[in-house]
């Protein structure tokens, strides 16, 4: 094709995004190879002969229901059970895209959570769509890619970050048990990348040893009980020997090494 | 039947599996007492969440920040849940004295939402 690569950040993403979701009839989005300029175009404008996008190539809108799915991901993460339900309805049948924005109107920090989730996935879009047509170096575009995760949850209000509170967890629990404690692992729905906005925070912690796990589980019970009333989430545990652990004597034990989130 | 009575049922389960014998279970009774006297609770205040953990965690909401129910009401149902899961997992052997503590905590926690349901608000 003859042009040289892009870096990643000389395209505005942002743009490149809003034209990959763009299904208007009005004009049609077209990127420049050799500046990474991104720019709309009249669908007038190019029916009169202008050449200029010869050399330009065309944005072909993505299919819709991505940007359904995003939203579809978004409210089950919501905790807010009025603006989950809300938002869950708004998301059914037709204008479902525009009765989802209304409904944010009502719940501001959502509203600019979703803003922040919905820009950064349009992004890691917008580099996919540049790597497929060799525009970007693969090695950048996974660099830059790294940096638009999905937004930190701890960060979007009303959202559960499930895996910073059990870290937080296993901090208090570290310094109850010092070096007694081996390990403090995710497990659950929130390990599987399963979970409702309510689902249990459950953990599993591996102690070098002990005799009755019923007293393990009094001595950390204060601390579940913080951690439960500050995030508004049940958060559980269950005390396992090192033994027990490495020797999987249980399914949940199976499940724990096969799927836990190691916190600690 | 609905859900304080169910409550109420679970309680009487609970204390018969402990008298026979069956610790483990009772707990796990214990456990489903309290979880059906929350979603009664819960109902009182127009709120139905669709799911276990979404009562667990409404009511601890409610707790907190209403006030409607003691908060060691909510400690005792989250400490229920737990330790059921963990009798569920097969991972802990109820001893009689955790059994019994937990048949204790479901019936104050049935008692303290029947005196929430019946009075004003």
């Amino acid at each position: 094709m003859g042009w040289r690569m892009l870096e990643p950040e000389q395209v505005d993403l942002a743009d490149l995004a809003l034209a990959l979701e763009d299904h208007s009839d009005e004009h049609t989005w077209w990127f420049d190879p050799e500046t990474g300029a991104v720019e709309p175009q009249s669908v007038h404008a190019l029916e009169v002969g202008d050449d200029e996008p010869v050399r330009l190539l065309p944005i072909t809108p993505l299919p819709v229901a991505l940007g359904y799915g995003d939203m579809e991901d978004f409210v089950a993460c919501v905790r807010d059970i009025r603006a989950r339900d809300l938002l869950d309805r708004a998301i059914v049948g037709r204008g479902a895209f525009r009765r989802f924005k209304d409904t944010l109107f009502d719940f501001p920090e959502l509203r600019r959570a979703w803003f922040a989730f919905h820009d950064a996935r349009g992004e890691r879009r917008a580099i996919e769509w540049l790597v497929e047509r060799g525009l970007v170096d693969a090695r950048a575009a996974e660099q830059a890619m790294a940096s638009r995760g999905d937004p930190d949850p701890a960060e979007m209000p009303g959202l559960l970050d499930a895996q910073g509170l059990a870290r937080r967890v296993a901090a208090d629990l570290r310094r109850m048990y010092r070096k007694r404690l081996r390990a403090v692992l995710l497990v659950g729905p929130w390990a599987r990348g399963e979970a409702q906005p309510e689902s249990a925070v459950e953990l599993v912690v591996v102690l070098d040893r002990f005799t009755d796990r019923w007293s393990e589980k009094r001595r950390m019970e204060r601390v579940m009980w913080r951690h439960s009333m500050r995030n508004d989430a049940v958060v559980t545990e269950i005390p396992v020997t090192a033994i027990e652990f490495e020797h999987a004597v249980t399914p949940l034990l199976s499940r724990a090494v096969a799927e836990g989130v190691r916190v600690a | 039947m609905e859900p304080l009575e169910r409550g109420r049922e679970e309680l009487r389960a609970a204390r018969a599996l402990l008298d026979t014998g069956f610790p483990s279970q009772a707990l796990t009774r214990a456990y489903f007492a309290g979880f059906h006297a929350a979603a009664a609770a819960l109902m009182t205040t127009g709120q139905s969440p669709p799911t276990e953990a979404g009562v667990l965690a409404a009511f601890s909401r409610q707790a907190s920040a209403n006030g409607h129910f003691a908060a060691d009401d909510a400690r005792a149902l989250r400490k229920l849940f737990e330790d059921r899961n963990d009798v569920d997992y097969a991972l802990a052997e109820a001893p009689v004295h955790e059994a019994q503590q937990a048949v204790d905590a479901a019936e104050q926690l049935v008692a303290s939402v029947s005196r929430f349901v019946s009075g004003p608000r």
